[in-house]
């Protein structure tokens, strides 16, 4: 073989033990990669979510994609790209959006500019110079072995020991042909697999293995479910009269998507217990996400006739709701929903996405949210408990539980919802002093929400204590003012608080256009006109 | 050529060819090791990474400020004189290290801080731990205002010229070498 191609393999074997030393000694931690937690259900939509986040490096660890990377960057990144695929923007667009921010480095694939030509020109600058080298020499040589074999036998002899090269005739040539071509599909090769410009990330094995025992885990409960299903429907084949277990089935056919099963079993059920509330909204509930949730005339049919029986059924609320929605009807479905916010426990577990749906309902209907009466804390329903209780014990109870809170406010006076609650707590207990001092917190600790200040200031009024608070007030006041100058109930404590500063021009005027606004002839108008002469 | 001549050859050992591959393979290790020194050594860092707001004008998002929510901070405000603008969380430990070059440079320069990701209270408790070069402090709570900016970690600095344009970012702490070979000299070029 020619003296360059054996330099050639020295060279490559040399490359390879300093990359391979390198790799090793560097540390090489595999960090324990979690699965996105933000997962979309659309799984359409998230599966477009994995592709692009395959495609785009995390800044911070800038070897990972964010779809592999636990940094918090990756995880804001993941969130941003799948908020964008729920506004319905394309790959293209969302890729546009976040290059637009952090530059062409966050993507595996770099498009071709000047400062991209060396990325991807140089391995085949330095292909392209390394072939024709070692086909140059290749020709030198064999141009002069076939000199030297014309001129000068022994000169042959001994390059032909030392140098198989020199060996002449067709199968030598051929070797040698084929150890270059070899030679160069292989460095080809390799920077093909390993190197190019726009490979991505190579993520963890441990991460790999991961994602196979979730996708595991899923076939498994799967498996469970449909067993559930199974078991369920033999239930009501053997005791047929028996509602719970029509209700049971139902509930095990919508935990395995069976939407058919569950609707049947919840019309068997409706016809047993003859129309009850509860199990009606449960069907206009299944027919509905039958429909990929769109509430669906036979639904809302349900939903109409449970509500004129009894207003307060909550899932029924909560679907009319959302068919307001759905017609767009924004301020409809936030008046229906708030009324079941105020019907609802303060810790039943829709409140949460009720808290959520009446946020995007405002937002969509562009209607701000005035008076939203925030009758919620977990005391609410601890207070009910200690009803039946005795005086003693139920004020003890209480006593603790406050105390527990307060010590843990003073810990972390961030918490507007542990203020708030201690807040209510102390109003509940009869001690509006303290009452007042814990929702004048929760005010400073979100002076956005012009909720917690209005709160607050009607707190410190209701109290008696507008003298002593008179410098938190005027706090609280002065941001409300700035969030909502127009809003009625503001207009008429900031006119109280102007009175009690001796403002009394400020007042009169504030509660003039306070009553201008206000409907005639009710209780408070008169109050109020009371009040104004007062003045 | 002679026997003795070639035998000669034979014992100096293997010729220019052979090396001929490991030359050019020593030439591109070369540039790789110094890369890899210069990163070593602090000259060179791969994790600053280019900023997309360089030579456009700063982003005019409204800022609310850490002292009020309400009020808030428009960066293009501040035109007719050089800023500094400095992403910072009292949970970043790099932020620490850089306070007394963030003192230093407030002698110099106009410096609004950001604060990333961070509690009020615990943003408070940092400025007064490791003190306040801050001309003013504005508040990103959910990071939305760092992903305009582009930001990829705190601390991060941009200088923005009497202008408005952005003319530099530095990501990662201000050392002694930045702020002297760096950071300095920009905001002396923008007098």
């Amino acid at each position: 073989m020619s003296i360059v191609i054996r330099g050639f393999c020295v060279t490559l074997l040399l490359a390879t033990c300093i990359l391979v030393g390198t790799i090793c000694s560097g540390r090489m931690t595999p960090a324990l990669a979690i699965t996105a937690e933000e997962m979309l259900h659309d799984q359409k939509l998230e599966s477009r979510a994995r592709e692009l986040s395959k495609q785009l490096r995390c800044l911070v660890c800038q070897n990972q994609s964010i779809d592999d990377s636990d940094a918090d960057l990756a995880q804001d990144l993941r969130r941003e790209v799948r908020k964008q695929l729920m506004a319905g923007a394309s790959d293209d667009e969302i890729i546009e959006t976040l290059r637009g921010k952090y530059g062409d480095y966050l993507l595996f694939n770099p498009p071709l500019s000047t400062s991209t030509y060396i990325l991807w020109l140089a391995p085949f600058a330095v292909f392209i110079g390394g072939a024709s080298l070692i086909l140059a020499v290749q020709r030198t040589r064999q141009v002069g072995a076939v000199t030297g074999q014309a001129t000068n036998q022994p000169h042959k002899a001994i390059e032909g020991s030392g140098c198989n090269a020199s060996r002449s005739g067709f199968g030598s040539k051929y070797i040698h042909f084929t150890g270059v071509v070899l030679v160069l599909v292989a460095s080809l090769g390799l920077y093909l697999i390993l190197g190019r410009a726009d490979l991505g990330d190579q993520p963890l094995a441990q991460r790999q293995a991961e994602i196979e025992t979730a996708a595991k885990a899923e076939n498994q409960q799967a498996i469970t479910l449909a067993a559930a299903l199974a078991r369920a429907k033999q239930r009501t084949l053997d005791e047929p009269t028996n509602i719970g277990n029509w209700l049971k089935l139902a509930q095990a056919a919508a935990m395995a998507d069976d939407n058919q099963t569950e609707i049947g079993a919840l019309k068997t059920a409706e016809e047993m217990t003859d129309g009850d509330d509860t199990v009606k909204s449960m069907l206009a509930e299944a027919l509905s996400r039958a429909a990929g949730g769109q509430i669906t005339v036979p639904a809302r049919n349900l939903i109409a006739s449970v509500l004129a029986r009894s207003p307060n059924e909550p899932r029924a609320l909560y679907l009319a709701g959302l068919a307001a929605y759905q017609d767009k009807d924004y301020s409809n479905a936030l008046e229906i929903w708030q009324h079941l916010q105020s019907v609802s426990m303060a810790d039943a577990p829709w409140m949460k996405l009720l808290d959520q749906n009446i946020a995007d309902a405002a937002a969509a209907g562009g209607i701000d949210i005035p008076n939203r009466q925030s009758s919620r804390g977990p005391t609410e329903a601890d207070i009910l408990a200690a009803r039946e209780m005795n005086n003693n014990d139920r004020y003890a109870m209480i006593e603790e539980m406050v105390n527990n809170l307060a010590k843990k406010m003073a810990k972390n006076p961030d918490d507007v919802e542990g203020w708030r609650r201690l807040g209510r707590a102390y109003e509940v207990l009869g001690r509006p002093e303290d009452a007042a001092s814990a929702l004048v917190s929760a005010a400073d600790a979100s002076p956005l929400d012009i909720d917690q200040q209005v709160t607050a200031l009607q707190m410190i009024v209701t109290a008696g204590l507008d003298k002593q608070y008179i410098t938190q007030a005027s706090r609280l006041i002065k941001r409300a003012k700035m969030l909502a100058p127009d809003r009625l109930d503001l207009l008429f404590l900031r006119g109280h608080f102007a009175k009690l500063e001796g403002n009394k021009s400020k007042a009169h005027e504030l509660w003039q256009s306070l009553l201008r606004q206000l409907p005639a002839d009710t209780p408070f108008a008169d109050n109020l006109k009371a009040a104004i002469a007062a003045l | 050529m002679t026997n003795e001549s070639n035998k000669d050859a034979r014992r100096t050992g293997p010729k220019l060819p052979f090396f001929l591959p490991m030359i050019g393979f020593l030439i591109l290790a070369s540039f790789a090791a110094t890369a890899l020194f210069a990163t070593l050594s602090g000259n060179r860092n791969p994790e600053q990474l280019p900023s997309v707001l360089i030579g456009k004008p700063v982003p005019d998002t409204p800022i609310p400020l850490l002292d009020d929510g309400l009020a808030t901070l428009t960066l293009t405000d501040f035109a007719g004189k050089p800023l500094l603008v400095n992403f910072f969380a009292s949970w970043c430990a790099p932020c620490r290290a850089e306070a007394p070059a963030l003192a230093q440079l407030a002698k110099n320069v106009t410096i609004i801080g950001i604060a990333y990701k961070d509690k009020p209270a615990d943003t408070n408790d940092f400025l007064n731990q490791f003190g306040n070069p801050f001309s003013a402090i504005g508040v990103d709570r959910d990071g939305r205002l760092g992903f305009t900016w582009g930001v990829y970690g705190v601390p991060e600095n941009y200088l923005i010229g009497s202008d408005g344009t952005v003319l530099l970012r530095h990501a990662g702490p201000i050392d002694r070498r930045v702020l002297n070979e760096v950071l300095i000299p920009a905001i002396e070029g923008t007098k």
